[in-house]
């Protein structure tokens, strides 16, 4: 039960790009497809399971004063690898990619989990949370892409979705249109957010006091 | 009555229910959310206050009713004598005396001390302003007829003047000033403008109709702020354009630039330059090639109502070398644009000469072989530029009847001189200084300022209350700025015309010139000054 919501937490209730704000960077560098947002995410996953891995198994052993680098160089090796994979095997992705490949370093996620979780946690836990937190960005830079690939190309993943009469939305294809995207993106969440901690207040008061003939469901798992 | 009536629109009334059979059990489940929905609601509403939940308007017998109701109370309390004693009439040698009574009291109070008229002069000024700032709120919802929220501290000082102004009289008072403009363009432009117009007003209002509704908002439509965008992002427009961009630009302007931002006075950027900077985005083609020239309906075979126009039926070329460069039919702006390019590659005065009026359209028809029907004389180029007889944006080429709209807000005090007086002279001055063929103080100070955009944007678009410095230094700071950015574009930018990006980067720097144009303060000085004033004194 514990262990599953480590892994789910990342997907919606603490998404990391549109919950907690971090790696906007690739998230708005690289959305401008759902093709390169799929692509982005699974590198992503791979290096931060890889790190949350190594970091949570030496936990222990890494003196307190020298974590940072230790957890970087632990970050940076595995970032090589995704580089030459890629660069091996999807040269087209590679490209498209470009430098936000090596940035994955310097990503908030990764070293904010090394940091903030997998350095605290065992290795099961920390394995699930970098699955979920993963999945979480994955899903995040797919929803902006989708959103700006439809607009911005009339494609979704490649696939023509509108007529010949369409004229796309250039704006959504360039920076401009990331930022707006992500805006309303977040604003979006934060207004899901609003509505739920709504609901559960009002469950807690009704629960104070009111008297219903309405059975009282729990929150299911969290 | 009151309370209820939001909730009204939530339950699903019994006509659905009995369409739907289904929906006459909803599951305990569902029950319980709405039930949980609707508490919430009224949790919220509670805590909002009692004069938030929209009252319905009370019928004109029940109002009608409710005043005599009223008088009745009034009578009773006079005859009682326990109500407030109206007032007698003074004749005047009483009031004079008393006027005597009240200067000689004042004198002896001042003789008194400094102190105590100056303290009261403070606690004044606050409620003052609170009261102002509420009559303007009062105003921009004057809905609610009865429920006037009580005030318990309520400083006057008589005697006020009342200001018949609100957001809704200005926003549409500016709105039908720009009719003579629109009115202009149609005549030349043809029936398309006016429509294109028409589209990107109502575009307008739908979106932010759409967009309060959909968030339960307060729906501010009829404040006329939204028809003002749309009408400006439509004048920002080519008029062979299509009909959707209007409709786009404007649901930008909207639905991006505004009301996410917190709606009418809290968008930081003027929202149709908001609109007419995405479309130039996102479809630059549409927006720097569908030029129509003027008059264009007149010409063969096409008439005031047609729709359907290809703008590239009246390209044509400028320069006689017909390989090296062929452009549509151009704004003033282009040409010049094109001239300043020209003269720079290589010399070719050709353009230039077209520009100052030295070569009319016809040699440029026969030179470059091009059949182009030119309609109107190619006398005086200024003043088809001042009259509006040019290509160009559909409400922006005729500087007289923009003038005209503009003299009456100036008229009314709408519009302060200050914005469009240095926006203008520094974009005059500029062009005059390097906009010229042949070095320094060559250039057309005239032709900068009635070409392009500068009388809309200098008029319309930099006296936004809400985007603009509320200084007067900052506003002179302010249109400065715009008219360098300006000039700069049109003459070394990319770009043909400045104007609306100058005003879009300068709405940038407005918190910021606000910040540095702070007024002193009645009886405050300086720092410096004061600190060593301070220092002899005490």
């Amino acid at each position: 039960m514990k262990l599953g919501h480590e892994f789910s937490k990342g997907l919606i209730e603490d998404n990391p790009v549109l919950r907690l704000a971090l790696g906007l960077c690739p998230a708005l560098a690289v959305s401008s497809s759902v093709f390169n947002a799929i692509g982005m995410g699974i590198a992503v996953i791979f290096v931060l399971t890889m790190s949350n891995l190594i970091v949570s198994v030496i936990r222990k052993g890494v003196p307190q004063k020298i974590r940072i680098p230790v957890y970087i160089v632990i970050i940076a090796t595995f970032v090589t690898v995704v580089e030459m994979v890629m660069a091996a095997f999807r040269p087209d992705l590679f490209k498209a990619l470009g430098i936000f490949v090596p940035l994955i370093v310097v990503n908030c996620i990764i070293l904010g989990r090394a940091e903030g979780f997998a350095s605290k946690h065992g290795v099961l836990a920390s394995l699930l949370d970098a699955w979920g937190m993963g999945i979480g960005f994955t899903f995040a830079l797919v929803l902006i892409a989708t959103v700006r690939e439809i607009l911005g190309n009339g494609t979704w993943f490649g696939i023509p979705l509108t007529g010949p009469g369409f004229e796309p939305v250039l704006l959504m294809m360039l920076a401009p249109g990331a930022f707006i995207t992500m805006g309303f993106l977040l604003a979006l969440f934060n207004w899901r957010d609003e509505a739920k901690a709504k609901r559960l207040k009002d469950r807690v008061v009704k629960r104070a006091g009111f008297i219903t003939r309405q059975p009282i469901r729990p929150e299911g798992g969290k | 009555m009151s309370i209820d009536s939001p909730e009204e629109n939530k339950t699903p009334d019994p006509g659905a229910s009995e369409r739907t059979p289904k929906r006459d059990k909803p599951s305990d489940e569902e029950r319980e959310r709405r039930r949980a929905q609707r508490r919430a609601k009224r949790e919220a509403e509670k805590s909002k206050g009692d004069a938030k939940p929209a009252r319905e308007k009370p019928s004109e017998e029940e109002r009608e009713r409710r005043r005599a109701e009223r008088k009745a109370a009034r009578d009773a309390a006079k005859a009682e004598g326990g109500g407030r004693p109206e007032r007698e009439r003074l004749s005047p040698e009483e009031r004079e005396k008393r006027r005597a009574e009240r200067r000689a009291k004042r004198a002896a109070a001042k003789a008194e001390g400094e102190e105590k008229p100056a303290r009261d002069r403070k606690k004044e000024r606050p409620a003052r302003d609170e009261k102002k700032e509420d009559r303007k709120k009062k105003k921009k919802k004057a809905k609610a007829p009865a429920a006037v929220p009580e005030r318990k501290f309520m400083l006057t000082s008589s005697p006020h003047i009342h200001d018949n102004e609100s957001v809704r009289r200005i926003m549409w008072t500016v709105t039908f000033t720009l009719v003579p403009a629109t009115l202009g363009a149609t005549w030349v432009f043809g029936f398309r403008a006016l429509v294109l117009v028409l589209i990107g007003a109502a575009a307008a209002v739908a979106t932010e109709w759409a967009a309060q509704k959909l968030f339960r908002a307060p729906v501010t439509i009829a404040d006329g702020s939204a028809v003002l965008t749309g009408v400006l992002v439509s004048f920002n427009l080519p008029p062979g354009v299509p009909w959707w961009i209007p409709v786009v630009g404007s649901l930008f302007a909207i639905g991006v630039a505004k009301l996410p931002f917190g709606g009418l006075g809290w968008n930081p950027l003027n929202p149709a330059l908001a609109g007419r900077a995405f479309l130039l985005a996102s479809w630059p083609l549409h927006m720097t090639k569908d030029w129509l020239p003027a008059f264009w309906w007149k010409t063969n075979g096409r008439g005031f109502f047609q729709w359907n126009v290809n703008p590239f039926d009246f390209r044509m070329k400028l320069s006689p070398s017909a390989e090296v460069d062929a452009v549509t039919y151009a704004t003033p702006l282009e040409l010049h644009k094109n001239a300043i390019e020209e003269t720079a590659v290589e010399g070719n005065r050709w353009a230039w000469d077209y520009l100052i009026g030295n070569r009319t359209e016809a040699d440029l028809v026969s030179s470059a072989g091009h059949v182009f029907d030119a309609i109107h004389s190619t006398g005086d180029r200024i003043l088809d530029l001042i009259v509006g007889l040019t290509g160009g944006c559909i409400g922006e080429t005729s500087a007289v009847l923009l003038l005209i709209g503009a003299a009456y807000l100036f008229y009314k005090g709408y519009i302060d001189w200050r914005t469009p007086f240095s926006f203008i002279a520094v974009t005059a001055v500029g062009g005059w200084l390097f906009g010229g063929p042949e070095g320094l103080f060559t250039g057309d100070a005239v032709f900068h300022i009635f070409a392009g955009g500068l009388i809309l944007g200098a008029f319309y678009m930099a006296t936004d209350m809400v985007t603009t410095p509320i200084t007067r230094r900052g506003r002179l700071i302010f249109g400065a700025g715009c008219g360098l950015i300006t000039v700069m574009i049109r003459l070394i930018g990319g770009y043909p015309e400045g104007v609306s990006y100058s005003i879009l980067l300068m709405n940038l720097a407005t918190p910021l010139i606000d910040r540095y144009t702070h007024p002193r303060r009645f009886g405050h000085v300086k720092k410096s000054a004061g600190a060593a004033a301070g220092g002899i004194v005490s």
